[in-house]
């Protein structure tokens, strides 16, 4: 089952009228089978996303689509999903067994004849309709559907009556109502075995380990055989191994039963480790969508270059002028696209919402540290900026420059010691840490901090040195405003 | 002052070798007082501060209740009992031996069950016994129910929350006798009674509802209502605040896992609920086992009246004992007493029975 999603948007209005939109326009596709990965930093929206897509949230605006279904305004229970809450809301007084069979209690079939049924009654209401609108072609039309409808619904009628007769025990199977004990019992004692928690059946949730108690929620959430599965943070209750192990098992779980599957992390080690396909996002807003090792290798933006890898990218400024990317005073690169014109819109984003994104007293100190925010805002921007209330002021600024700074971004590990490497590094400190050297410095006459990690054989090469010079196999050059260039 | 132990400054040598002064470590919950040299006093240790602030209430509930349940327990097993003027004390067994030297009343006390049998042989305490049994058995699930369901209904609605609490809320800030001469009203006999009037729409003929002349039921049947009623505000405050500690999340949970709404409150709220109603049922069974004040509040009480031509027609088990009490017959005290310690032990049972019954489907 492919799951589309479709310039999705949820705004969440306060209580004294305040606007918060958790997700905004988002579009993505998850492939029939696949596991997609919703990656991004605590409240940029992700369980927002995922509670849209069990339809537990009503989207603001924006479709969801299952297949070829539009299961937008489709209520949670017959969406066909499975949801793996973020701290499991395993129900506390049912035993392991209950739990998982509690969405199989809740399955009713319908009757054999339901769908006779159905098309009898649609074809009454088109009568009196086409009757009130006094179209006789139409009644016409639907009285002859009718007739067809309802000598359908009398032959499976007889059908039926006549399996009764001759074959009691497939009538017994036709008319079946709900599951039976049985087969709540073997579906319970399968899923238990596919995530391994079959000694534990009978036992409460809070006799069982955190790991156990999220293996729960994942037998409970595929019980029904959902067609789409919807984890949120499913590990993030678990200590460093437990977490290891058990996304191998979800991993293994969701390739044995094939079942496509969205996974919220705000772990990008554990979404490039499980994902087929990454979604990163921020503040709402998705940043890019692919396959892990192209996210890592190809971040399109800033905040994507630095939410991935670790240790975390190494940022250094740059600067463009006369066409040449210089770094410390030298020509770091030279290329076409720095001879290019930058037009584009600077996003200044200053204010944040109290106790979220950032604390008034952070944002306070933030702005306290940062003056030359305020330089250019309105009286009135200001002053809604000191307003804690606000969730995110954004000034929007139209440059077009030719020479102007940047920001380079360079992996701890795409780094190689050359004596003529273009990039001087004032260094702190050489660590050898197990098969590797780190370097810890900064780029010559720059304040921020780099790390750089290079084989053990360079030891002797760099170890007593003051400054040293590094030489990056790829980097990443960026606008200020996070845009990448190259 | 043997057991104090002294405390002061020490000098404690941590692992690398140098020397600290530490003030001592205070555990949270002493055991033990002990002189605390610097300050010059004596720090109390915790139980005794537990004891000293619990005094107030002993003391009230020593006089209250303690002595008032040995006191009728006394009474109970002396036949013939009588308050002996002049014995200056209202101790039971102290007035029993000033009885035995009063050689000048021809009623002797002594030690025995006559009282019981007395009870047992009274066709009033049956009664009394059934009237209270009655209602107990209807009034308890039914509160309990309505409760629990306006409790679920108040605590899903958004819009006008506050209005509807207080309006569910205003019977417990109401006195219990005003609210039955409301009743009264209400229930007045003939066709200008406000419910009369009601059941008159759907062509209903008046029905005489308290009058002397009623019929049982219907009695029972205003009672109950005007019981519900009564006590119904401070269950449902015990049910929100209990709905408002489960995580919304089991019902997200419940709503994917495609539960009706029915399968929900029965399979996900009650149980989770629990704990507050078996606290609710507990409480409810003992009120309406003590049940008294709605009946004199439905049919008056000057002079007391439980309904029916002859004032007893509900009368209760505190009714019975109330009405002993106030009598002037031989030995109806030891009667009074007798009924109140059988209720006691009623009460007792019933409860421990609820706790037993509950152990394993109270989910804490
Ligand atoms: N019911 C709500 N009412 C108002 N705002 C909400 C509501 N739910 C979420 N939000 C806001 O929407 C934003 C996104 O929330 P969401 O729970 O989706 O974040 P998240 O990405 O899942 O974060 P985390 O990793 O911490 O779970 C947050 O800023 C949050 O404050
Ligand atoms: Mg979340």
């Amino acid at each position: 089952m492919e799951v589309r999603i479709e310039h999705l948007t949820k705004s969440f209005i306060g209580k004294k009228g305040s606007k918060t939109t958790a997700v905004n326009d988002m579009s993505f596709v998850v492939p029939d089978g696949k596991l997609v990965g919703l990656l991004g930093p605590s409240g940029c929206g992700k369980s927002t996303t995922l509670y849209m897509i069990a339809g537990l949230h009503k989207p603001t605006d924006g479709h969801i689509w299952f297949g070829d279904e539009d299961v937008t305004n489709v209520p949670p229970e017959n969406r066909g999903i499975g949801l793996v809450f973020q701290n499991y809301a395993l129900y506390p007084h049912f035993s392991v067994k209950q739990n998982i069979t509690f969405p199989l209690d809740n399955v009713r079939f319908p009757s054999p004849l339901q769908a006779y049924k159905t098309r009898v009654n649609e074809a009454k209401s088109q009568i009196k309709k086409a009757q009130k609108a006094g179209d006789q072609e139409a009644l016409a039309l639907h009285e002859k559907e009718l007739a067809e409808a309802e000598e359908a619904l009398q032959k499976a009628t007889e059908e039926l009556e006549q399996i009764k007769v001759q074959d009691p025990e497939r009538y017994a199977q036709l008319t079946k109502k709900k599951l039976t004990k049985e087969e709540k019992d073997e579906i319970a004692h399968k899923m238990a075995r596919l995530v391994d928690i079959e000694p534990y059946l009978e036992r409460k949730p809070k006799e069982l380990s955190g790991g156990q108690q999220q293996r729960v929620a994942i037998a409970r959430a595929l019980a029904k055989s959902p067609r789409v599965l919807l984890l949120d943070e499913p590990l993030s209750n678990l200590d460093a191994r437990l977490r290891l192990q058990t996304r191998e098992e979800i991993r293994r779980i969701q390739k044995e039963t094939g079942i496509t599957t969205i996974f919220v992390t705000h772990d990008q080690e554990e979404a490039m480790s499980i994902s087929d396909v990454i979604v990163v996002m921020n503040f709402g807003v998705i940043q890019q969508i692919d396959e892990p090792q192209k996210v890592y290798d190809e971040p399109v933006n800033l905040f994507v270059a630095k939410f991935l890898g670790s240790p975390a990218i190494n940022i250094f400024d740059g600067e463009i002028k006369g066409g040449k990317l210089y770094v410390a005073g030298e020509v770091f690169d030279d290329d076409k696209v720095y001879k290019e014109e930058y037009h584009g819109v600077i996003h200044h984003e200053y204010a944040f919402v109290k106790g979220t994104r950032m604390t008034s007293e952070e944002y306070q100190a933030d702005l306290a540290a940062h003056p030359e925010r305020l330089e250019g805002l309105q009286p009135k921007e200001v002053k809604a900026l000191k307003n804690p209330e606000i969730e995110i002021v954004q000034e929007d600024e139209e440059v077009v420059k030719k020479d102007r700074l940047v920001k380079i971004g360079v992996r701890p590990e795409a780094f190689t010691y050359s004596k003529k490497g273009s990039l001087p590094i004032d260094v702190q400190f050489v660590q050898h840490v197990g098969r590797d050297v780190s370097v810890i410095g900064r780029v010559k006459g720059q304040e921020t901090g780099m790390k750089i990690i290079i084989p053990s054989e360079s030891w002797k090469d760099v170890v007593g040195q003051n400054e040293l010079r590094f030489e990056p196999k790829r980097f990443y050059v960026f606008e200020e405003s996070g845009e990448r260039i190259k | 002052m043997a057991n104090l132990k002294e405390r002061n400054e020490e000098v404690v040598v941590t692992a690398n070798g140098s020397a600290v002064l530490q003030t001592p470590y205070i555990d949270a919950v002493t055991n033990k007082g002990y002189l605390d040299v610097k300050q010059h006093k004596w720090i109390m240790p915790e139980w005794l501060k537990g004891w000293i602030a619990l005094i107030p209430a002993l003391i009230f509930l020593i006089v209250f209740m303690i002595y008032p349940i040995i006191n009728s327990f006394m009474i109970s097993f002396i036949n013939n009992f009588y308050w002996v003027g002049g014995s200056n004390s209202s101790l039971a067994i102290v007035n029993f031996i000033a009885s035995r030297a009063n050689t000048r009343s021809s009623i002797v006390q002594s030690f025995g069950i006559q009282n019981y049998v007395n009870i047992f042989k009274d066709q009033l305490f049956w009664q009394a016994l059934g009237n209270t049994g009655l209602i107990v058995i209807v009034e308890v699930p039914l509160t309990i129910l309505v409760g629990l369901i306006i409790a679920v209904c108040l605590h899903s609605i958004k819009p006008l929350q506050g209005f509807y609490q207080t309006v569910f809320f205003l019977p417990y800030v109401t006195n219990a006798i005003a609210l039955g001469m409301v009743f009264n009203v209400m229930f007045s006999d003939g066709s200008a009674g406000l419910f009369n009037t009601l059941i008159g729409w759907f062509g209903i003929n008046p029905v005489n509802w308290l009058g002397a002349s009623a019929s049982k039921w219907s009695m029972f049947f205003v009672i109950v209502v005007y019981s519900i009623w009564n006590g119904i505000a401070f269950k449902i405050l015990v049910f929100m605040s209990g709905l408002s500690t489960i995580d919304k999340q089991y019902y997200d949970a419940a709503r994917i896992d495609g539960a009706s709404k029915f399968t929900i409150f029965r399979r996900i709220t009650v149980p989770l609920l629990s704990p507050q109603i078996l606290y609710i049922t507990v409480t409810s069974f003992i009120g309406a086992a003590k049940s008294y004040s709605q009946i004199i509040a439905l049919f008056g009480a000057g002079p007391v009246n439980f309904g029916g031509t002859d004032g007893t027609r509900w009368i209760t088990i505190v009714g019975f004992i109330y009405k002993y009490m106030q009598s002037t017959q031989e030995s109806a005290l030891g009667r009074a007493a007798a009924g109140s310690v059988i209720l006691l032990i009623l009460i007792l049972l019933l409860t421990l029975v609820q706790f037993a019954v509950s152990k394993n489907r109270v989910h804490y």
